[in-house]
């Protein structure tokens, strides 16, 4: 017989405590994947602590505004460089898609994390939260945050106009 | 002599009002039976038993505390306190209880299956694959455990094997709701929503009580609407590709890109563009419409 069997398994992280009405993290991703890196960066960072996962917020937070930093750096150096005309519809839309696509990936990424605490979460019948307002107040603070970013990168790689 | 025999009926007549739903008869005779003898651990666990049946989680581990004070290594009490304990969301307290149990008693299939629902409901899903394998190596022909196998093989997307155990499930127990039940999930899991829909309305009509049951059989129901069918073969298709819609979203704009340099006609790439947004727009638009459907049209 296998000797694992009856060993125990079950750690604290097993546990429902903590958890008090987690979003879906599929839904997230469609947020993401309209919205971009940073309003579904913000929405997971605290779905985490919804989750009972507290200690992934910030972290989550830190990783997702870098990660927004580096997307951008790439994108204006791609249009300094020239590697990329933006007066040219289909490499504008090709730069999007590319954008979005990493969104998408990273957005993947952390919800691996998130998937099992959520499905224990269901199974223990726990109630989810709305996410309506919390995603407006994302968009919003993304508009803001991403704004932000991009302006300071175009200072530093494409310089003042 | 004839005391005893007596008691024995009574016991046998807990037993059956318990196993058939008879709550108010089997609370009865307990109580009966308690004035008698105040001191039985296992009158305390047909209590237990009696208040787990009704969902009432509080005055079952009352009933099961005073058993194990009467008798602390009566097995039954300890089992029963494991199982609240599980349905109480203490994970781990359920856990080190039926560990106990377990090796105590390493031949005894019901604990494999309880202690591996436990771990189902963590989403430990290969130990509770292990485990009720185990079970079965133990009691091949125990039905409950072919269905819950049914559940965990159909999560794990292993669905041939998980619809063999539904069917052997239901081979075993033609009248067991959670046979039923089991099955539905393993045909819903395969791609195939009416006969689900058909396993679960059975699970239903076995179980009317059981919301777990009643939420998969609104969920096959849906899916057998003609409007979302087309959205169901979608979802069940993408569910298998790593990255699911985004990865089909990710292949239809990587086409929209490579079929021109391939030397497609432009007319062609606008049409694979248009139906890759057709299908993006009618799963969007079906939801509402089929709950809609459903209003009208409630599920018999």
């Amino acid at each position: 017989m296998d000797n694992d069997l009856l060993s125990p398994t079950l750690t604290i992280e097993d546990e429902s405590i903590g958890i008090d009405e987690p979003w879906n993290p599929n839904i997230i991703l469609f947020i993401t994947f309209f919205f971009g890196l940073i309003t579904g960066g913000l929405l997971l960072a605290y779905n985490f602590g919804r989750l009972g996962m507290g200690k992934y917020l910030r972290l989550t937070i830190i990783i997702t505004i870098f990660l927004a930093t580096i997307i951008s750096v790439c994108t204006f150096l791609l249009i300094a460089e020239n590697i990329i005309d933006v007066k040219n519809s289909k490499e504008k839309t090709l730069l999007r898609v590319g954008q979005r696509g990493l969104s998408l990936f990273i957005a993947f990424c952390i919800i691996r994390k998130q998937r099992k605490r959520y499905r224990l979460a269901q199974m223990c019948d726990i109630e989810n939260g709305s996410l309506w307002s919390p995603a407006i107040a994302a968009i919003v603070a993304a508009i803001f945050i991403g704004g932000f970013i991009n302006g300071v990168v175009k200072i530093i790689v494409i310089g003042l106009p | 002599m004839e005391e005893n025999c007596d008691l024995d009926q009574n016991f046998q007549k807990i037993e059956d009002c318990l196993s058939i739903g008879q709550y108010d008869v089997a609370k009865k005779l307990i109580h009966e039976m308690l004035s008698l003898l105040p001191d039985s651990p296992k009158l305390y666990c047909y209590l237990t038993r009696l208040f787990l049946a009704k969902n009432n989680l509080v005055e079952a581990k009352e009933a099961c505390e005073t058993a194990l004070r009467l008798d602390p290594e009566y097995v039954d009490a300890k089992l029963y306190l494991g199982n609240i304990y599980m349905y109480d969301h203490q994970h781990c307290k359920a856990e080190e209880i039926y560990l106990a149990i377990l090796h105590l008693y390493p031949e005894e299939p019901y604990l494999y299956l309880m202690y591996s629902h436990l771990m189902y409901k963590t989403g430990h899903l290969e130990k509770a694959q292990k485990l009720l394998e185990r079970c079965l190596q133990i009691n091949p022909e125990y039905d409950d455990a072919h269905a819950a196998l049914a559940s965990v093989l159909a999560e794990r997307k292993n669905f041939f094997s998980s619809l063999q155990h539904g069917k052997k499930g239901v081979e075993l127990s033609p009248t067991g709701d959670i046979s039923h039940y089991s099955l539905g999930i393993s045909f819903y899991s395969m791609g195939r929503p009416f006969k689900a829909r058909h396993h679960l309305r059975e699970a239903l009509r076995l179980d009317p009580n059981d919301s777990g049951t009643e939420k998969a059989f609104l969920q096959a129901d849906f899916a057998t609407r003609w409007l979302s069918l087309p959205v169901y073969y979608f979802s069940w298709i993408c569910d298998k590709i790593p990255g699911e819609q985004f990865t089909l979203w990710a292949i239809f704009v990587a086409a929209f890109y490579v079929l021109p340099m391939l030397g497609v006609h432009e007319k062609v790439v606008i049409i694979t563009a248009l139906a890759y947004l057709g299908i993006a727009l009618y799963s969007w638009v079906s939801y509402p419409l089929t709950k809609l459907w459903i209003k009208l049209r409630p599920p018999k």
